[in-house]
């Protein structure tokens, strides 16, 4: 369970509020305004912005002052989910060893990594000769390979296709489902909520609200969302 | 008696004067011949090289004997018996001059006297003198070895350049502002004669500067290039940060792996254009080596500027031939290898 206590986060002046719990295993849309805090929440969660107030415990370990990599968390950004220069291996196997000093067994799960996310056989190849949706697959063998409990999505797939986003969407969901990760996925789309999310975060007004199930949240929604969804 | 070494080829004849002293025997020359030996390097400095090879005893007559040995005289002093014929040792005097800065050379020996007496050892001088003449026209040997001294300075040079700006754009990344800035610019502020002249007076006492003059002039060219090697890294450390630095911490890459794996990686381009314009400066360079140097050490551009001095105006060319090509060359060189298969 990842359990937010109080939790006040500065984002260069900007304060978002949050109290709230996420039980083990959901699926969980963060969803609001544009500017309302939804990236500053699943920063402060991967360990980017400070806390000023409160504490963020997983399970009920407090990692509020622990660093990115030390946290429970594998997360993906907006973009430049891969590093340009390194092969898709290469940044698969960061998700194993920082230093890259693998060896035959790691190298073997890379591999299979890769062959998960329907990318065989392309280790070697640089990021630039991957089309967008191989590069976001990549991205998400990494995550696979790294083993954190708890998933974090800063709308990676926004400059894909819809068709193509909804895949990347299903894979996701699908991966979280085998390895039981909580994920947390920043969203503009109700419908995409809706496909893969059993609940949702409605960040407004500087609060980030604690999660509710997305079916009955959507069709009845709050004022403050009602006014985001038009 | 004095030989003048003429050198064919278009323009004002190039000279190097070569003056025998030839005796006579009993009129004080061993005396002259040991003060000649005792201040070599002060001669050198004014121009006149009294040469190691060919002397003994402070004398040259090694010289005087080969020829007398060849042409059949058999009472040598200090049973003189040694293998070498007169035109091995010759040449290698010759040699000697053609590689020393100095305008001019002198070789003494009391036994060049008997030369009067014995005229087919002068023949054979007279003749190794017109067969060693069209080799001082080359590029003198003096250029090549002070081409390859450039050279080794200023790989060194470069190598010290890339110790030092690299932890300190790494570290500029962070601090915005602060003292790092100020000791690269302490480079760009002084003159490489100003720090020059400071380590000098430093070196003095504790050790001998002339004996230091490469290191050092290899020091103070890295010092001068850091302002500029740090203006190109900076920035371009500044945005591999900004741009993979969120990453690398959520896979917990910070410090040595980060520095291996992305920002040495991707900071090869500017690395590389940094390492080729500190490897062409300290090339060219010639400040603090002409305030150090001994007169048996020279870069190239101390060489082209003691050739030049020497009035050798072709050679002089030559040399700065030389040097433009090999500045431009190790320019290219680092530059282009840091630019080679990079990714966007």
């Amino acid at each position: 369970m990842l359990s937010l206590e109080g939790v006040t986060v500065d984002n260069g002046g900007f304060h978002l509020r949050a109290d709230l719990a996420v039980p083990k295993g959901a699926r969980v849309a963060v969803i609001g305004p544009s500017g309302a805090g939804k990236s500053t929440l699943v920063e402060a969660v991967a360990g980017f912005l400070p806390v000023i107030e409160g504490r963020v415990l997983w399970r009920g370990r407090d990692i509020t002052h622990d660093g990115p990599g030390a946290r429970p968390v594998a997360m993906l950004f907006q973009d430049g989910n891969l590093f340009p220069h390194l092969t898709v291996a290469e940044n698969v196997g960061l998700g194993l060893r920082p230093d890259l000093r693998l060896d035959a067994a790691q190298r073997k799960t890379v591999a299979r990594a890769l062959a998960r996310v329907g990318l065989e056989g392309l280790g070697a190849r640089r990021p630039a000769q991957l089309s967008g949706g191989q590069q976001s697959r990549a991205a998400l063998a990494r995550v696979l390979v790294q083993g954190r409990p708890l998933l974090l999505l800063d709308e990676p797939f926004a400059a894909l296709g819809p068709a193509l986003k909804s895949e990347m969407l299903d894979l996701v969901a699908e991966l979280a489902g085998e390895t039981g990760a909580t994920l947390l996925m920043v969203s503009h789309d109700p419908g995409e909520a809706r496909r893969i999310a059993s609940d949702v975060i409605l960040v407004a007004e500087g609060q980030a609200h604690p999660p509710e199930p997305t079916g009955p949240l959507l069709d009845d929604p709050p004022e403050a969302l009602r006014a985001y969804l038009g | 008696m004095k030989l003048p070494l003429r050198a064919g080829g278009k323009g004002a004849p190039r000279k190097k004067v070569l003056w025998l002293h030839i005796g006579h025997y009993k009129t004080g020359t061993t005396a002259l011949q040991v003060f000649l030996a005792q201040n070599r390097k002060a001669l050198l400095r004014a121009g006149l090289d009294y040469p190691e090879q060919g002397q003994a005893h402070s004398k040259h007559s090694l010289l005087a004997f080969a020829l007398y040995r060849a042409a059949g005289v058999e009472t040598l002093m200090h049973g003189y018996a040694r293998p070498e014929t007169p035109e091995e040792v010759w040449d290698a005097l010759f040699d000697a001059l053609r590689a020393s800065p100095a305008p001019a050379g002198l070789v003494s020996s009391e036994e060049f006297m008997r030369l009067g007496a014995h005229p087919a050892a002068a023949r054979r001088l007279a003749a190794i003198v017109a067969r060693g003449l069209p080799g001082l026209a080359e590029l003198p040997s003096g250029v090549w070895r002070a081409a390859g001294v450039s050279l080794a300075v200023s790989l060194a040079s470069t190598a010290l350049l890339l110790v030092l700006a690299l932890p300190m754009a790494a570290a500029l990344t962070r601090a915005r502002r602060g003292w790092i800035d100020l000791v690269g610019l302490l480079g760009l502020a002084t003159s490489p004669l100003v720090i020059g002249t400071g380590l000098f007076v430093i070196l003095n006492p504790v050790a001998d500067p002339f004996a230091l003059a490469l290191p050092v002039t290899a020091a103070v060219n890295a010092l001068m290039a850091l302002p500029f090697a740090l203006r190109i890294l900076v920035p371009a450390s500044r945005e591999t940060v900004n741009r993979h630095g969120r990453l690398a911490l959520s896979l917990g890459m910070q410090g040595a792996p980060f520095a291996r794996l992305v920002w040495l990686r991707r900071l090869r381009p500017q690395i590389g254009f940094a390492a080729g314009l500190g490897a062409a400066l300290s090339m060219g360079d010639l400040g603090v080596i002409a305030l150090f140097a001994a007169p048996d050490v020279a870069t190239l551009p101390l060489e082209m500027y003691r050739l030049m001095g020497a009035y050798r105006m072709e050679a002089a060319a030559g040399a700065a031939l030389l040097l433009l090509g090999l500045a431009m060359a190790l320019f290219w060189l680092f530059d282009r290898g840091g630019r080679m298969h990079v990714e966007p």
